[in-house]
């Protein structure tokens, strides 16, 4: 029993890093890396599971791993170099949703909208109209025209009575750096049925709406269409 | 008894997530935490593979021979700037750095790129104009506060701790010079006289960018979790709600920066957003300077390469700092 303990410890590094690169393969054949990270990222993603594999294959082939001076503390690093893959493999199917967007919600706090947009994004239409992120960076040119947009729900403390967000999140490189972006809209009868979270394709014209005291984008709401839940849609990518 | 007793104590907290969280949280938590990992991994292992080239293509008394007779402070001004040659992130600089100094960079040298090259960076710095609309005036802040704050700090730790005495007995032995009776440095390694294959230098190179890896990983993973766990009950909105003030900004995008983990190429982004939420540039200033000289998973790093006393000093020291020149900075900058 002693020397099967001390087989598994001494190999134990080994085998974590075998386990890293088989997950880091997995995760990437099944898409499902994008529920941590940009696909501008692909590459470095690509690399980090090429060198381990060859650290692993170093271990394996001609390495001669030590035997551990404390047995205790050398578990207890293999236990936390592993624990990124423990919660990944509870959280690979999941996304953001509105917990996020409320500790990341940054609103407009002005009196007036001052936010002004970045250089006039490449405006690419597709089935689901254009994206909340170009509407927004462009909200000067779109103001008081009708848009089609497609975003989630979220009905938090800091969203006023009568009213509900449209958002998405933006993503540079990874989960930590995603941002929501959001534009208020009136509920109605039919949106106040949809839970939050829900995926929401919607038509309406976007305008300025005074909301205590001070303004804020708004979409008056002409048609919508409620979405099943996610469809391989997840972030906006900037 | 007690090392079980710590173990299982390690345990619980590291899994505490799955329970004490619902399960929005808890994806906010994992989500978040994964990303940072898988984020840093590639940059990371680069960085190991570069120290592992150091280590063994390097020779051991290089740096020492290098920059023997040479001016000190112009060395200084110097290494701020290699990051424009030798662009990382600070999740990559650390194993490099550390190998560096065990070739015989002085502490002080190693420190100015240890915390300038994430911000004296050609992407870095374009990132910032692009987050901030093509405008100039917030990269060249970050620019030339971040150069300027990582040569003062290098330069003050070398005041606090002459030569090695900031590093870990790891690095202070290896290859290095030690002090002795101020007789000026001893040198301590032997060379070996026997050259060996160009294949036994490469797998002695990928081995030891193997355990570098391991070892920082180590650190960077407890770092992110704590950053992670921090994010669940921390909102972005309530901090800047009270952060229209530039003094009151300063620190709350200082607290931020430590707590948010962001590479220093995409932290910009993410200030940007503050702008419009009535924190004042400076405040924004704040968060990407600190950010990539000091935010949680950084501090754990840290502990790779300075002793827990100096890790602390050089914490007090970066956070000292930059709110102190972004409070002076926010005489032109609101």
């Amino acid at each position: 029993m002693k020397d099967i303990f001390k087989y598994y410890s001494i190999q134990l590094i080994p085998i974590l890093f075998f386990t890293w690169t088989v997950n880091l393969v997995m995760l990437f054949l099944g898409g499902k890396h994008l529920s941590f990270l940009a696909p501008r990222f692909e590459f470095f993603y690509i690399v980090s599971f090429c060198i381990l594999g060859v650290f692993t294959v170093l271990y394996f082939s001609s390495d001669q791993v030590k035997e551990p001076k404390s047995y205790a503390f050398h578990w207890l690093k293999g236990f936390i170099f592993i624990l990124p893959l423990v919660y990944a493999a509870f959280s690979f199917d999941a996304q953001l949703g509105s917990k996020a967007v409320e500790k990341r919600l940054v609103r407009e706090q002005s009196k007036t909208l001052t936010v002004t947009p970045v250089e006039p994004r490449k405006l690419e239409k597709n089935d689901e109209g254009l994206s909340l992120i170009m509407i927004l960076d462009n909200w000067r040119h779109f103001l008081g025209k009708r848009v089609v947009t497609v975003g989630q729900i979220y009905r938090g403390k800091d969203v006023p009575d009568g009213y509900f967000m449209l958002y998405r999140f933006v993503v540079s490189c990874c989960m930590a750096d995603a941002r929501p972006v959001a534009v208020m809209i009136r509920e109605t009868e039919e949106t106040a049925r949809l839970p939050k979270d829900n995926w929401l394709k919607v038509e309406g014209v976007l305008e300025k709406t005074k909301l205590n005291e001070s303004e804020a984008l708004s979409l008056k709401l002409e048609k919508l269409a409620p979405l099943s839940k996610n469809e391989g849609r997840r972030y906006l990518y900037n | 008894m007690k090392k079980a007793l710590g173990f299982a104590i390690v345990i619980v907290l590291l899994l505490a997530p799955f329970w004490l969280f619902d399960r929005e949280s808890f994806n906010l938590f994992s989500l978040t935490f994964v990303g940072i990992i898988l984020e840093a991994f590639p940059f990371m292992l680069v960085g190991a593979l570069l120290s592992g080239a150091v280590e063994t293509y390097v020779p051991p008394r290089f740096f020492i021979k290098l920059l023997e007779g040479k001016n000190r402070f112009l060395l200084l001004l110097l290494a701020g700037l290699l990051g424009i040659i030798l662009p990382s992130c600070e999740c990559a600089i650390i194993p490099l750095v550390r190998r560096l100094m065990r070739k015989g960079l002085p502490f002080s040298i190693a420190l100015a790129y240890l915390l300038a090259g994430p911000i004296v960076n050609p992407l870095v710095i374009l990132s910032t104009y692009y987050a901030y609309s093509f405008d100039w005036l917030m990269p060249l802040w970050r620019l030339g506060m971040g150069y300027g704050l990582a040569i003062f700090i290098a330069g003050v730790m070398d005041r606090i701790y002459p030569l090695k005495t900031a590093l870990i007995k790891e690095l202070q032995n290896d290859h290095a010079f030690i002090r002795v009776e101020n007789k000026g440095p001893v040198f301590l390694n032997v060379v070996n006289q026997h050259k060996p294959s160009w294949w036994h230098r490469t797998l002695h190179f990928l081995k030891h960018a193997r355990d570098e890896f391991f070892e920082v990983s180590l650190y960077l993973i407890v770092g992110a979790f704590i950053a992670s766990f921090i994010q669940n009950f921390i909102g972005r909105q309530a901090l800047s709600s009270f952060a229209s003030e530039p003094v009151v900004a300063i620190i709350v995008m200082m607290f931020l920066a430590v707590i948010s983990n962001i590479c220093s190429e995409t932290d910009a982004f993410v200030a940007a957003t503050f702008n419009g939420a009535g924190v004042p540039l400076v405040g924004q200033l704040a968060f990407i300077v600190l950010g990539p000289m000091l935010d949680v998973k950084l501090f754990f790093m840290y502990f790779k390469i300075l002793k827990k006393k100096a890790v602390l000093t050089l914490s007090a020291i970066i956070l000292l700092s930059v709110f102190v020149s972004c409070v002076v900075a926010s005489r032109w900058l609101v």
